[in-house]
């Protein structure tokens, strides 16, 4: 092959635009930083989608795990399903779990996955996991008492005064891990987002203003932030409010309403992803049903669309052995590139 | 399709008139298949005019056509031995010729040249591309560069 002079004469964008997606997602991520129009090209939704589906065969790992975390615990193997196929791909998990061992999936962010396992019994470790570089890295976690509780909320001892609560469902955002925290016994009362600073190894606490408090509560990413999700249900259906964690002039944390919707059927289940316009929840869609009927399952995949207030299915799994792992996968597409080997 | 034996003419920018089989263009640029296919080439008196390929980019791409029609049965290891051989020139005329496949839709040149260039910046650090790709300026503040650096450390 020749050795061309450089540098190249200039190439209009749109051709090179086609080279970016036939490259890998690693070149994609250092062409991001070429200039401020990359920058915001390559971070579109549309051309993540686009290389995705054009490198599907190369980085069918980059997908984005998800599990439904209750029935992944006890469970001794992962799974990776592709949304787009339903195929399921066998993957090296980051950690070896004895015969008492367990682990489940704490959150996923920028393409990593964030893991509470325990190798033994009594010994709970966090890890950090990129399933595309199969790079992982430990993170300290100082309160090892986060049992495999089965229940939604569990007891943490002696973390932060006056928290009695902590939901396990977390989300990762620019170094923070943050939960919900609840006071109460049997039903819990939402009372703050507690923040975990990973270089710091320090907590804080942000208070939920009186109006978020609805019914259920869950933690997610919207626009890059962090966001409480709120629902409920009252005479006129499903409402559903997204709460964002600012910072004021003081650069104090709060939460601030960022819109409200209608929804139809929000429920307690964990939100998988969510970019500006699109939440992805797992919903449990039989749930009355698995009362009474332990034979039969559904897990789907819906997306609901904020701005046109529409809801569609995007995938539907079901199977008939409720202590089988079942997780489901679906396509990061925001921080597809950025976020690709942070470990 | 065309039969075999029809010829065609190609115009070049600087109005040198090359005679193809038309077999061998409409096979591989799409747009000279449609001109064909709709109807308007009138093989007594048509040329087609190809105001921004050149004379020597045309004749280049006529060869890598021509070529891949009547060796397509060749084992891959020769046809990529000889693309390489092909892709023997300047980076002006590597950057003529993706304009000229651009232009005529040849996808397997296209790809062909997609190829070189994407080998040419896999590996390479962000400021090695910018330089490879010939983008002088970033745009970037030093803060927003600074910004960069930190959230994506792995790219640098």
């Amino acid at each position: 092959m020749a050795k061309f002079q450089l540098p190249l004469p200039i190439i209009p964008d749109e051709l090179l635009q086609e080279i970016f997606l036939r490259s890998s997602a690693k070149t994609v991520g250092r062409c991001m930083c070429l200039n401020k129009f990359w920058h915001r090209q390559l971070r579109q939704p549309e051309t993540c989608i686009h290389h995705m589906r054009r490198q599907k065969v190369l980085d069918q790992h980059v997908l984005f795990h998800v599990g439904y975390s209750l029935l992944l615990m006890g469970s001794d193997s992962l799974y990776i399903v592709n949304a787009a196929s339903g195929e399921e791909v066998h993957v090296q998990q980051p950690f070896g779990v004895g015969v008492h061992g367990w682990f489940r999936i704490v959150g996923v962010s920028n393409g990593n996955i964030c893991f509470k396992f325990s190798r033994e019994q009594d010994d709970t470790r966090l890890l950090v996991w990129n399933p595309t570089t199969q790079c992982s890295r430990e993170i300290s976690d100082p309160h090892r008492d986060h049992g495999r509780s089965h229940s939604t909320w569990f007891h943490c001892v002696d973390c932060l005064p006056g928290v009695e609560k902590i939901d396990p469902n977390s989300v990762f955002n620019n170094g923070h891990a943050y939960w919900i925290t609840g006071t109460g016994d049997s039903y819990a009362t939402p009372k703050s987002v507690l923040c975990y600073s990973v270089e710091d190894e320090s907590f804080s606490e942000v208070s939920i203003p009186v109006g978020a408090i609805y019914t259920i509560h869950n933690l997610l990413t919207h626009k890059e932030k962090v966001a409480l999700l709120a629902h409920t249900h009252n005479e006129f259906g499903y409402v559903a409010a997204i709460w964002h964690l600012n910072e004021d002039t003081d650069g104090n944390k709060i939460l601030e309403q960022c819109c409200r919707f209608a929804s139809r059927s929000i429920r307690e289940n964990p939100i998988l992803f969510v970019d500006d316009n699109l939440l992805l929840l797992v919903n449990n869609s039989k749930e009355r049903e698995l009362l009474v009927n332990y034979r039969y399952r559904e897990l789907v995949l819906t997306e609901y669309d904020i701005e046109h207030g529409t809801r569609n299915l995007l995938v539907r799994r079901a199977w008939r052995y409720p202590e089988m792992p079942h997780p489901i996968t679906v396509r990061s597409t925001l921080k597809y590139f950025a976020g690709m080997f942070p470990v | 399709m065309g039969s075999p034996l029809k010829k065609i003419m190609l115009c070049s920018s600087e109005k040198e008139i090359f005679s193809v089989e038309e077999q061998v263009m409409v096979q591989h640029s799409v747009i000279i298949n449609n001109m064909i296919e709709d109807g308007s080439y009138n093989y007594e008196e048509s040329k087609i005019p190809l105001d921004c390929v050149d004379s020597k980019t045309l004749k280049k791409v006529i060869d890598y056509c021509t070529y891949h029609t009547h060796h397509h049965n060749d084992n891959q290891e020769d046809l990529e031995a000889w693309d390489a051989q092909f892709l023997n020139v300047d980076s002006n005329g590597l950057y003529d010729l993706l304009m000229a496949a651009n232009y005529l839709e040849i996808r397997n040149l296209l790809d062909l040249i997609y190829r070189t260039i994407k080998n040419m910046i896999k590996g390479k650090k962000i400021d090695e591309i910018r330089r490879i790709l010939n983008i002088k300026d970033h745009g970037f503040t030093p803060e927003e560069e600074e910004q960069n650096r930190k959230e994506y450390p792995h790219f640098y």
